[in-house]
This record gives C-alpha cells, structure tokens and sequence, in this order.
C-alpha cells in the first residue's frame, strides 16, 4: 500500500479500503470515478465482510477469498506493479492480501461514458445511426454485434510512455495478410510518444514508408459498420481508447471516394453520386487555378460571354485575379477555421458576417469581383463532397492558384502530373496506393468505374492483399 | 541480389507510346525539311515493319537470359572496355532529353507564345522531371496508366472533332513528286522512336507477354502516325504546309459541338507527356551511371542530369537544335548503332561463349 501512496503520492482520487479478515488485513484499492461503487460495495467489499474465510497461510485465503467469495466475473490476477497501476488507471479495482504477492483486478469499472449516438462526421441517409464512442470496449463491442465470426480479433496492446492508452487492433484472422499485421505491429512498436491521446497521434507512425506525401495511406472512420466491410476485405482496424475515430490500414486512394450509402443506394444512382465525387475531387482542386490560368493567360478558351462578363469583373477590381482568388480563398478558409471553433452558438454570428461581408459588401464595393467568389464557391462546396480529402485539397488548390497565375495552364499541368507522380509512388504496406486503377485490375472496376449490384460484388471478396501490384501475400 | 522496379508489360508499352505521342504531336513539314506529309502516308507502314526489324536483335538478346538488360550484358560480355558501349546509352538518353526539351521550347515559343517566362518554364518542367525519375519508374509506370487514359480520350476527341471537317479534295496522289518525301518520312520516324532503345533497358522489368507488347505498341504507334497525317491533311489541305506545328493548329481550328478550341486540350495532353518521357530518359540514363559507378550515385545523377538541362536550355541557341535537318540523321544513325549493330554483336559474342562453353564440356 504503501507503494500505491508513493507512486500516486496521496492522490485525492486514490481510494484504499481496508478490511480485516480474520486478522489479517487485506485492502481494495480504486480510483474514485473510474469505478463503479455499487458493484464495488454490492460483489467486491460487502460478501468479503459478511464471509468467513477458510484457510491458514494468507495466500490460502486469499486465493478462497478470490475463488468463492468476490463475485466479480471479470477477474485477472496481476503479479507486477506495471500491471497494477495499468488495472487500476483503467478503471478495475484490485484485490490485496497482505503477505501475497501477488493481487486480483477486479472489472468493476463505471467511470462516465458517452452514449452510442449517430457520428457527426460521417452521415448516412440509410443504414445504422450508430457510431463509435470514446471507450475502447464499447467499440470492440459495436463491431462484434455486427460480425458474429469467431475468426474476428481484437489485440490490446498499451501505447504512449505516460498515457499507457489502450489501442487495439481488429481484424479478421482468416481475411488479414500475415506479412501485413506484422509490419503494423512493428510500426506501432516505433511509437514512442509520452502521450495517446488522440488516434491521429498514430497516423505518422503507420504511413508506409515514410516518403512526404500530401495523401495518407492511413484512413479513419467513426462508423463500426464502416469497419466491418474494411476488415473482411483484409485490413486492419485500429480503435484507439478515448478518440472515437479508428484508424483504417491499409487505404488506397480510392477509397476516399467510397461512402457506406453507396452500397444501400440503387446501383445506377451510387454509380452517379460516386462520378460526381470524382467530378468533385478535380473541381475542388483545379477549378481555381485554371479559372486564374485560363483567364490570365488563354482567355481565347472560354466563351465570348463568361469572357465578357470575367473580363468586366477584372477591370473594376484593383486586384490581380491571382491575388484576388488567393485572397478570396484565405478569408473563406479563416471563416471555415473560425466556425470549427467558436461555440455554437455563434456559428451563426459568423455566416452571417461571412455572407455579408464576402457575399454582399466586397462584391458591391468591388474590391472582389463576382466570378470569382462564385469559383471559390463552387470550389468550397465540391471540396465537401469528399471530407476525407479536404486537407490535401486545400493545399493543392492554393497551389494550383500561384502556378495558374504564374504559368498558367501549363504549369498547372506540369504539376498536376507531379502531384500524381507523388500519389502512384506511395504504397500502403506494399500494396500501390494507386491499386487498383494502377497497376489496373479490371475485375475492381465493379466498384470504382461503377458500383455494381449486389449479385455480382458478392461474386467473389477481392481481399486488399490480392490486388495488382501488391507485394504481400 | 539488387532490387529491380517491376512493372506490367502494359505499363512499359503505356509509357512508351505517351512517349512516342509526343514526338507524333509536333510533326510537321517544315521540322523535316519541307517534306510532304502526305507521302508519309507511305513512309508509314515501311517504318512499321521497319521497327520490327530494328527491335528484333533487342528483343533476341532480352529472350536469351530475361534478367538482363543490355548494359547488363555488355558488362558481362565485355567486361570493363564494355563501360564506352554503357557511355554511349546513358549519352544517347541524355540527347532524347535535351532534344524533347528542344522541342518543347520550341512548340511553346514559336506555337503557343505565351506571355510568360519560358525559361522558367522549363525549369519548373526540368525540376518536375527529376522528381519523376528520383520516384522511380514504378511510380511513372502507374502515372502513365493515368496520363495514357486521358491522352486516348483526348485523341479520340479530337479525332473526332476533325474528321468532320475532312475533304476529300484536300487527297492529293500518293508520292505525286516522286519518293523522296516518303525516304525522309521514314528516316524521320525511326529516328523520332527512342523507345526502341529504351526497351533495351526496360525489358526485363517488365511481367507479361513483351512479344505481344511490341507488335500493339508498333502497331498502335504508326496507326496514330496514319490518322494524324490523315486528319491534318484532310482537314487542313496546303494550309498544313504553312505550319510549323499543324497538329496543333488542327486541334485548335477542331470543334465538337460546342467544344471549341480543343488545342487547351492538346497541350495538357502533351505537357504531361513531355514531363513523362524526360522523368523515363532519366531514369533509364542513371540505370546506365548506376551500371558504372554504383546504386548510391544512381539517385544524385537524376540531380545532375537535371542540372545540365537546365543549364543548356538558358542558352538562346539551343532552342535552334531542331531547326537543323542533321538532328534527324543523328539521331537516325545513333539509334541504329544503338538498337541494331550493338544487341546485334552482343548476339554473336554471346552465341559464340556459349558454343564454345558447349565444346569444351564435350
């Protein structure tokens, strides 16, 4: 115990209770708010004071105290300290003997949890509302309803040197590549972070490679249905304890642009919505810059009338339509920045400032002109059509911007190419990131190209490691 | 064992024709001394069955052992005096470079004129390249499986934007001033296909069937050849003469409903194309320095390369390369040496170490 004091240095949250038993002094050790007390006082304390306790030496009796008597069903003995502390920061209670060596943990946990509720990231029109939550066990629990298989896995381990956050990989035994699993537990043992907290802490330690790439291979979800269909295609889930994102490896590009509610749609209307998503993808990213670079330096493409109506705008601004677009573009992205983190309710504050003040005042007072806010817009909106993707997004088309403005449409061409010279050499542990598109597997265009019914995408389970290209078995 | 990139034979022959696309896209009568395009017409199926016979001793030297590229073979064959034979590939790949940079100032200079610094253009392309080549040929080859299905889909339109616009009037006969044109349409497009020797290093990376990747890729490559000079004729008549780009002045006079000036069109096409066949020269000039001094110079001579790019493309003369008729011919004769005399002795040193390895055994 006293150990316990020392190490917790009388913590106000450290709570020993101590009992004797037939003279001799045994104790229950928790942390306030991390247990449950009426099951601690109800199966720990309470049957342990009514009960009479049969043994001579004090392992004799703890070891009946533990077998007969505590009726906790979650029971671990722990032999080190290290486990110990571990058991009782997550919430168990343990069980000394004084004079063994050893002490019980005891899964009485109850400390305050947030309800299943839908996930506010990933929406979806049809299907579950259910997503993820903070607790490690519940996910594990969300995931399990969903795929009775014996074959599926859950392996904890414990990461971050202070935090000691509890990750757990989830697969499916007979789905996952071997070659795969290992090198992300290699990965993961790379980790060597003082603190967990957050899933996207892990991220650049399960990127393949280590290449700079402005694309991850590293998806993340908060929906265990999403999961589901991710690990019997041969991946690997990663819930992270506290964070209701799991982490998804490995993830090939274009899986940024396959959504849950594709699969629940109509085939022809999911095969529409996935176009428009790709439509989207290169709207976000090049509209700006080839507005900027077509009108500065090939206005002969557009049409006589967008021409007038861009040339009008251009000569009653005072500023560059380069500038004018980047400009544009930074207030848009403070406001989006702004609106992410102020309270609710002044969420509204700011739309309306924004619309007010970009929409109305800079357009009539002509410092912005009216083709280009209607681009950043119809570029911010695209940009929303794949979340995921937004943070490349944003980079690249600010890029595209100043090389549009510089070099017009051949730059934004020079290193559109470049940009996808970068996405083709990454790979997602040995399997192209650009798979299966390139190297080309005709058979995956059922759910690329077009998302084919049902009968026949469940001809055959094409698994991650199987696609063209991969280097693992 | 070193570790070779290995690639479909599809992604060979995918960035070999983007690579041959774009030389195709800048043909022109005055770039070959005021031939007469319609005669390459005829020139067509000769280079056709010509490339075969040039590729022949490449590929025959490849199917003797599948895990060795020409330089490999020269190394093992000749040894150390063998390393001139590797010089003369990595020189021959530098000079593919430096003449579609050529050409690329050239077309952006005197075709599309824009009012930007070229020079810096280039840089931008040349730096561009180099980061293709340092990714290595894995990532070009799935880059070329993206360029090569916009550049189909953009030839295909524009194809059909011009066909409209095709008069059979503009149909002269065939070789009408007798065959000169057709000789000049010939040495003009072999010396214009570097893939050829490209494949000497490329073939064993490749997984698949390469017999049959040659023959689609050939055949492919001089269909093109046939429909553009089919389609600038037809739809541009004597005008083609006057220009020193018509490829381009086609797409730009083409029209597809309301789809007009499909030249934008064009020049993203060929400006990834570009960009993709100096990143494959690169690569397959440092897989040359890799031969001679090692794997740890193989990524700085990328480096280097491009620094020598960019320090020839600031004199204003170089972008006059193209202008003389003798780049043809070197390259004609390089090519041949290359593609053709050397496989050609490394066959008969090979076939004769075998035989008398064969002897001695017996």
């Amino acid at each position: 115990m006293q150990k316990f004091k020392a190490e917790f240095d009388n913590s106000a949250d450290l709570c020993i209770k101590y009992i004797n038993v037939e003279n001799i002094s045994c104790a229950v050790i928790t942390l306030a708010g991390m247990v449950n007390k009426d099951t601690v006082a109800i199966s720990v304390v309470n049957p342990i004071i009514d009960a009479s306790v049969k043994g001579e030496t004090p392992l004799e009796k703890f070891n009946y105290i533990k077998d007969y008597i505590i009726s906790a069903v979650d029971q671990t003995q722990v032999c080190t300290y290290e486990d110990a502390f571990n058991m009782i920061m997550s919430g168990f209670a343990l069980f000394a003997v004084d004079g063994c060596d050893s002490m019980v943990s005891l899964g009485v946990q109850g400390f305050p949890i947030r309800a299943v509720s839908e996930p506010s990231s990933e929406l979806m029109q049809r299907g579950s509302r259910e997503g993820l939550v903070e607790s490690v066990n519940i996910n594990m629990t969300l995931i399990r309803k969903r795929l009775k298989s014996p074959k599926l896995k859950f392996e904890v381990i414990n990461l971050g040197k202070t935090s000691q956050t509890a990750v757990c990989l989830c697969y499916m035994t007979n789905k996952v590549s071997k070659d795969i699993l290992e090198k992300i537990k290699e990965n993961l043992s790379k980790v060597n972070l003082d603190m967990v907290i957050e899933a996207g802490y892990l991220v650049p330690y399960l990127e393949d490679g280590g290449d700079f790439s402005l694309f991850s291979s590293v998806g993340m979800t908060e929906r265990p249905d999403t999961i589901c269909g991710k690990i019997s295609e041969g991946r690997v889930a990663i819930l992270i304890d506290g964070t209701p994102n799991a982490l998804i490896v490995p993830y090939l590009f274009v899986e940024y642009f396959q959504h849950l509610d594709d699969y629940s749609m109509h085939t022809y209307f999911a095969t529409f919505t996935r176009w428009l998503k790709y439509l989207a993808f290169f709207m976000s990213t090049l509209l700006p810059g080839l507005y900027v670079g077509i009108s500065t330096f090939n206005p002969e493409i557009l049409p006589g009338p967008i021409l007038n109506k861009i040339a009008l705008a251009v000569s009653t601004t005072p500023f560059s339509l380069m500038t004018e677009t980047i400009f544009i573009h930074l207030i848009y992205e403070i406001m989006r920045e702004a609106g992410l983190r102020i309270p609710r309710p002044l969420g509204h504050a700011v739309s309306i400032v924004g619309a007010l003040v970009i929409g109305e005042t800079a357009v009539s007072s002509g410092l912005i002109g009216g083709p280009t806010l209607m681009v950043v817009a119809l570029t911010a909106i695209s940009s929303y059509v794949i979340p995921n993707l937004y943070e490349p997004i944003s980079i690249l088309k600010f890029i595209f911007i100043i090389v549009g403005g510089l070099l017009g449409i051949w730059g934004i061409m020079i290193i559109f190419t470049a940009v996808l010279v970068n996405i083709s050499s990454k790979k997602s542990y040995g399997i192209p990131f650009t798979s299966p598109i390139a190297p080309f597997k005709f058979f995956a265009m059922r759910d690329i190209l077009t998302r084919c019914g049902w009968s026949f995408l469940s001809k055959k389970n094409i698994k991650v490691q199987d696609l063209p290209g991969s280097e693992v078995k | 064992m070193e570790k070779r990139p290995c690639i479909s034979t599809g992604q060979i022959f995918s960035m070999l024709f983007i690579s041959k696309i774009v030389i195709s896209m800048t043909y022109g009568s005055l770039l070959i001394g005021d031939s007469d395009i319609w005669d390459h017409l005829v020139s067509v199926p000769i280079s056709f069955l010509l490339t075969f016979l040039i590729v022949w001793p490449i590929y025959k030297l490849f199917s003797m052992d599948k895990k060795m590229n020409i330089m490999d073979n020269i190394y093992n064959l000749i040894g150390k005096w063998g390393m001139a034979l590797i010089f003369a590939y990595i020189i021959y790949y530098l000079v593919i470079c430096f003449h579609t940079l050529a050409v690329f100032n050239n077309f952006i200079s005197n075709a599309v004129n824009p009012p930007i610094s070229i020079t810096f253009l280039t840089f931008i392309l040349i730096i561009c390249s180099c980061y293709g080549a340092y990714k290595g040929l894995e990532a070009l080859a799935r880059t070329s499986s993206f360029i090569l299905i916009s550049t189909v889909f953009s030839v295909v339109f524009l194809g059909v934007s011009l066909f409209s616009g095709v008069e059979v009037i503009n149909f002269t006969p065939l070789m009408y001033n007798g065959s000169e044109s057709v000789k000049e349409g010939v040495i003009y497009m072999i010396s214009q296909s570097p893939c050829i020797v490209a494949l000497a290093v490329l073939l064993p990376m490749g997984k698949g069937n390469k017999k049959r990747g040659i023959i689609i890729w050939n055949f492919l490559v001089y269909l093109l050849f046939a429909m553009i000079i089919v389609l600038i004729i037809g739809s541009m008549g004597d005008f083609v003469y006057t220009q020193l780009f018509p490829v381009y002045t086609a797409a730009g006079i083409g029209k597809f409903g309301s789809f007009r000036h499909l030249d934008s069109l064009y020049l993203g096409v060929w400006i990834s194309g570009i960009f993709l066949k100096l990143s494959l020269f690169f690569i397959l000039a440092s897989e040359g320095i890799k031969k001679v001094f090692g794997e740890k110079v193989k990524k700085i001579s990328i480096v280097v390369f491009g620094v020598m790019m960019a320090s020839v493309s600031c004199f204003p003369g170089f972008f006059g390369i193209l202008k003389t008729s003798v780049t043809t011919w070197v390259l004609f004769y390089f090519l041949i040496f290359l593609s053709l005399v050397v496989p050609s002795v490394l066959i008969f040193i090979k076939f004769f170490k075998l035989k008398r390895r064969n002897n001695i055994e017996d």
